[in-house]
């Protein structure tokens, strides 16, 4: 197992993404470090918080859900399409995405055929990003200008 | 420039003077080349998958009314609509009826090639529906009023100063050449127009038969933006772009993203079918033929294996220098030379195929292994037997047509053959160097007739 987070958070940080490896009990001191500069009512935190209209959730700094999956292959994250709190890793500037170490499958095909997948996800790498303007790569986009990746572990 | 596939020549000749467009297209297309050179090189397992691909793609040719039908049966289960277009007006009149019978006014567009073909933003913001294309590249030509001039890079052909001073004159934002400024000044706009459209429109990279699932690959976001939160989310596609299983898509993903643009992976990637949280109430899948079946039923049916990663473009040597504009079709390059003409008639692209060195880069890039050269030879063919008069190229006829008369008939292959072993042949009269050698006075069988080798 320890390969495979290796390898995830080697091929997610190639794709501009910034990745903490914690403890399950240092998760939420974790997270209130990297949002200690945010004002809190510009926090969505999908786990906690009941949801909210989409045009508020667009103007939040940050957005906290936790992923289904990790693909090490690629550094990708599966976000579940089924669930209400999909939006929070699309709509703020900032996406926190947490993720549970147990989850991490070797390639997309491996996971495809654990039956695990929801019908309707999005796998994501990296933060938003375009090179359409001379093939300089940009990122923020339309979706979030920055990912940041805490997977944890159990002691 | 004209945009239509009959201006090829004139526009090859126009575009070939503007050093500008060049240094722009190839500096960008190497930029993409080298990166996915590296993740080739990188990856073992790489024509196993090429391989994989190729045969999958084929499959689904080969079966592609069972896979169809099994991909309908699916997402209609799902609660899905499936509308089939035979051609691209059809296409166009269903997907306004859709958008009429909902009341809407608003449509986000993400980028789709199939959507060029069918013009669809202009043809919608003609009818009233306020349509915008939200891909970065895809916004910029919109702004310029212009085509798209490659089918993952539609902006390639401008720099930057050009793409600052269309955003500065169209969008009224101050003039910049940072292109995260730029970027953002286009996310902004946009943001808003996600939030208030009615319907999203999008394409389909592949439609897997398995399961029903729509799949979307992107990076900027637009796509998830344009997907989820409008109330109708209308995809159209080929019907080519059918794959058997999530197995086949798995693998063909290992391959799209580092043939389109050098990446491992594409930034989002999103399989969908109605059921999404808070998503659209109507998901219609627009399943368009417009000349697809012709093409599936012809010689060059392997073309239609293609998945729209462009890499055949950037390492063509005649895209690079032409640009995109210049084959004035939707689909450019090699890959378009063939589909242009394919997916309407020979006579619609007369000199496309012909656009060629025939070098064959194309057919080592390409992904899923189709033998662009050979299809580019045989559209040549079927331009010459049913467009070209018979006066056309006389000379180049008549080498041929004697050549073949005299290998048919061995009395007059005979008497060329005591010619061709008394008369020097010369292919240029100035030097010696590329004078044939003579023939024997004898054939090798007359000498065996003479019991030379008794």
């Amino acid at each position: 197992m320890a390969d495979l987070i290796r390898q995830f958070m080697e091929e997610a940080e190639l794709v501009h993404a910034n990745l903490y490896l914690v403890p399950r009990t240092a998760l939420d001191a974790k997270i209130a470090e990297l949002t200690k500069d945010v004002p809190s009512e510009k926090i969505y935190d999908a786990r906690n918080d009941a949801p909210i209209p989409r045009d508020d959730l667009a103007r939040k700094m940050v957005g906290i859900s936790e992923m289904v999956t990790g693909i090490a292959e690629t550094g990708s994250l599966i976000v579940d399409l089924t669930a209400p709190d999909h939006l929070a890793s699309l709509l703020p500037q900032r996406h926190i995405a947490i993720l549970d170490a147990n989850k991490i499958y070797p390639a997309l095909e491996d996971y495809l055929a654990s039956g695990e997948a929801p019908l309707c996800y999005t796998m994501i790498t990296g933060p938003s990003k375009t090179a359409d303007i001379e093939k300089i790569l940009v990122y923020g986009a339309h979706g979030p200008v920055a990912l940041d990746i805490l997977i944890y572990t159990d002691p | 420039m004209e945009f239509t596939p009959r201006s090829i020549k004139a526009n090859f000749t126009e575009s070939l003077k503007d050093f500008t467009l060049r240094k722009n297209l190839t500096k960008a297309t190497h930029h993409t080349i080298e990166k996915r050179d590296a993740l080739k090189a990188a990856a073992p397992d790489w024509n196993k998958w090429r391989d994989a691909a190729a045969a999958s793609r084929r499959e689904s040719l080969l079966h592609l009314d069972r896979y169809l039908a099994q991909f309908e049966n699916q997402f209609t289960a799902l609660g899905g609509e499936v509308v089939h277009a035979t051609t691209i007006e059809d296409a166009r009149s269903k997907i306004l009826d859709i958008i009429k019978a909902e009341n809407g006014r608003t449509v986000v567009k993400a980028k789709s090639m199939v959507t060029e073909e069918l013009e669809l933003a202009t043809f919608l913001n003609a009818q009233d529906i306020e349509t915008w294309e939200t891909d970065l590249g895809e916004f910029i030509i919109q702004l310029a009023g212009e085509h798209p001039s490659h089918i993952t890079a539609p902006a390639i052909h401008k720099n930057r100063q050009q793409i600052a001073q269309l955003l500065h004159e169209k969008m009224g934002v101050p003039y910049t050449e940072d292109p995260e400024l730029l970027t953002g000044y286009a996310r902004q706009f946009l943001r808003q127009k996600y939030l208030d459209a009615d319907v999203g429109i999008s394409g389909g990279n592949f439609i897997i038969a398995e399961t029903g699932q729509v799949i979307l690959v992107e990076n900027e976001a637009n796509i998830r933006l344009s997907t989820v939160l409008p109330r109708i989310h209308i995809a159209v596609t080929g019907v080519e772009k059918v794959v058997p299983s999530q197995q086949d898509y798995a693998n063909l993903m290992r391959l799209l993203p580092a043939s389109a643009t050098g990446q491992k992976m594409a930034g989002y990637v999103s399989a969908l079918t109605p059921g999404v949280s808070g998503g659209p109430e109507r998901m219609i899948v627009i399943l368009l033929d417009a000349g697809r079946r012709q093409m599936l039923a012809s010689e060059k049916w392997e073309m239609l294996a293609c998945i729209r990663c462009g890499a055949c473009l950037n390492v063509c040597p005649i895209f690079n220098r032409g640009g995109g504009h210049a084959y004035g079709s939707v689909y450019p390059g090699p890959m378009g030379s063939i589909l242009t003409p394919g997916l309407s008639e020979p006579g619609n692209a007369p000199d496309h195929a012909f656009a060629s060195s025939l070098c064959g880069a194309c057919v080592d890039i390409c992904p899923v292994k189709i033998p662009l050269t050979k299809l580019l030879l045989q559209t040549r063919g079927d331009v010459v037997n049913t467009h070209h008069k018979s006066w056309d190229n006389l000379a180049e006829r008549s080498v041929w047509k004697s050549w073949s008369l005299m290998m048919r008939h061995p009395g007059i292959f005979r008497i060329m053959r005591w010619f061709g072993a008394r008369i020097p042949v010369r292919f240029h009269w100035g030097s010696d160097a590329r004078k044939l050698p003579r023939l024997a006075k004898e054939t090798f069988l007359q000498q065996v007739r003479d019991g030379r080798f008794d």
